[in-house]
């Protein structure tokens, strides 16, 4: 009986973790296979260099002169944005231009998803940035506006 | 001789230490049958640890053990479960990394990584106060038609 409790007890301990990496549409498009496409950059931040600012995982993905990539990172924010708890969104030309996501909190984490489509040049460049941590949205528009990090 | 000239006695010899075991045995089970209020009889049983001697109390058992055993374990589930569902994960514990990856070649220089990081969130809040300014001019033609209409 104790060998089944301890099991249990620790079955518990990680499942937050484990729900915490809740599987959102986006959730792909970080993995390595994504990464070594062309014209994507990934990001990854976490730790000493977000110390103050209530995030502990900042991770972006930019897709540059690839339609097919932006596209489908663009399908995958919007559903991802439909479960939103808020979303400030704005279209253009019928696309998402860009987009604001407070998702649903995991583990006691607050979770946010911005989004990006633009131009540069004569090239689409689309960024996607999941932060996750205890910051509330006033503290990551804060964030937002912060030139230096 | 009474029971309680024989416990004095027994007393007595004790302090004086001049008990034999079964003196002292015979002491012991006359004590814990003695109730309490005698000043000498109660000094005797606290200075011989006089708890040693009281009859033990059976414990109550109130469930059945395997009853016992289920609800220890659900309450440490629910002590688990509340700390790991309230607890936030301070980001302060969170182990350091800075990584960055463009077209398959991982960047290594850390400040590089960082002012990739400012240019993004820069072109972010660019983007966030272009759609508030448009939602503000939006609002400002709203006010103005609907003043219009108005007079």
């Amino acid at each position: 009986m104790r060998r089944i409790t301890i099991l249990i007890i620790l079955v518990l301990s990680v499942l937050p973790k484990v729900l915490a990496q809740e599987s959102l549409d986006i959730s792909p498009f970080f993995s390595h296979d994504f990464f070594e496409k062309n014209g994507v950059t990934t990001l990854t931040v976490k730790g000493e260099k977000l110390k103050d600012t209530g995030i502990g995982t900042y991770r972006s993905i930019t897709v540059t002169g690839n339609d097919e990539g932006s596209d489908q990172l663009a399908q995958a924010v919007k559903h991802d944005g439909a479960k939103a708890l808020t979303r400030e969104v704005s279209y253009r030309d019928g696309k998402l231009y860009f987009g604001f996501y407070v998702l649903k909190p995991h583990a006691s984490l607050n979770r946010y998803i911005l989004y990006l489509d633009r131009t540069e040049g004569e090239e689409r460049k689309t960024t996607l940035i999941y932060l996750e941590g205890t910051a509330d949205t006033q503290k990551i528009k804060k964030f937002l506006n912060k030139k230096d990090v | 001789m009474t029971m309680q000239n024989e416990i004095y006695e027994l007393i007595e010899r004790y302090f004086n230490a001049e008990t034999t075991l079964e003196e002292e045995r015979r002491l012991r089970q006359l004590l814990a049958e003695m109730p309490p209020g005698d000043q000498l009889a109660d000094e005797a049983k606290a200075v011989m640890g006089f708890s040693l001697c009281a009859p033990r109390r059976k414990k109550a058992r109130l469930m059945p053990q395997g009853v016992r055993a289920w609800l220890t374990a659900a309450a440490a589930i629910a002590i688990v479960f509340t700390i790991g569902l309230f607890m936030p994960d301070s980001h302060d514990s969170t182990p350091d990394m800075i990584y960055a990856c463009i077209n398959g070649h991982e960047v290594t220089d850390n400040n590089e990584v960082m002012l990739m990081m400012q240019a993004e969130l820069s072109d972010m809040a660019e983007a966030s106060e272009y759609v508030s300014d448009c939602i503000d001019e939006e609002w400002n033609a709203m006010r103005e038609a609907f003043d219009e209409t108005q007079q």
